[in-house]
């Protein structure tokens, strides 16, 4: 008998490593509870084998199934739940990833808002000079008195 | 036509953890013992290892509650209970499902199958 639990080990800490890799995007609280729990899993599953095999672990490790989709599952399942919705602070997850898309939309909505505050400017100023030639005739020379006064070029 | 894998994804999300509030309604059970039972169950998990995001949820949430207590042989296990606010979840999402699955059989025409 030449089996050691060190080889044993050294696949389990390989498999919980490639999941710590995996989650580094998760809140450091999350990833920790996850790991310890996949953790505890091994432990206890392990504790079933009869004589612990390097072959056994492997079928303990393939039934978590791969880090990459317990990861995913982790980043996935977060936002989902109403409950969770009431945890403000946990979603900072995503912020980084989301802070970009949140900003870079509001830019382009930004200069459409200062556009939009230009033509309504200049549509009143359209409007206000319309409105005072329009209106009385007899205050024309008024008229005539303010735009030369403003504007002397064009006559 | 390739939906599937994301259509029982997409099933799944709403529905898994009112599988595991069910599993434990009557019982305490620890964490291998669920899994390995969902996990028995294809259409529910991809693999063992995703459900223990979904537990961690339940536990912050306050929907499940855990203990740690000794096994006759190996380590001490970490066994998990429904809270009364579990119970509510519970019996909410009873009622909800089967209003949600008798609107969507009679639309689909899956009411006899």
């Amino acid at each position: 008998m030449t089996y050691s639990t060190d080889p044993l080990d050294r696949l389990v800490e390989d498999y919980l490593a490639e999941v710590a890799r995996a989650t580094a995007a998760l809140p450091a609280g999350q990833r920790e509870d996850l790991i310890a729990d996949l953790r505890e899993h091994i432990t206890v599953a392990r504790a079933d084998l009869d004589p612990p095999t390097q072959a056994g672990i492997r079928t303990i490790l393939d039934r978590l199934g791969e880090p990459a989709a317990i990861a995913e599952e982790a980043r996935q399942g977060e936002p989902v739940t109403a409950a969770s919705s009431t945890y403000s602070p946990a979603p900072p997850t995503f912020s980084q990833s989301a802070a970009p898309q949140r900003s870079s939309p509001s830019t382009p909505a930004l200069i459409l808002g200062v556009v939009l505050v230009l033509i309504v400017i200049l549509v009143g100023a359209c409007a206000v000079t319309l409105f005072a030639d329009s209106p009385d005739d007899d205050a024309l020379p008024v008229i005539n008195s303010r735009t030369s006064q403003t504007a002397p070029a064009p006559r | 036509m390739e939906i599937p894998t994301g259509l029982a994804t997409a099933l799944r999300r709403g529905t898994l953890e009112f599988c595991v509030l069910a599993l434990l309604e009557n019982e305490e059970r620890y964490g291998v013992e669920l899994v390995t039972q969902l996990g028995a169950e294809t259409a529910l998990t991809t693999s063992e290892g995703t459900l223990y995001p979904l537990l961690s949820r339940l536990r912050r949430t306050g929907l499940v509650a855990t203990t740690w207590q000794e096994s006759p042989a190996g380590p001490p296990r970490r066994y998990y209970a429904l809270t009364s606010h579990g119970k509510a979840a519970l019996a909410h999402f009873r009622s909800e499902w089967v209003t949600f699955r008798d609107s969507v059989d009679h639309i689909v025409g899956t009411e006899h199958q």
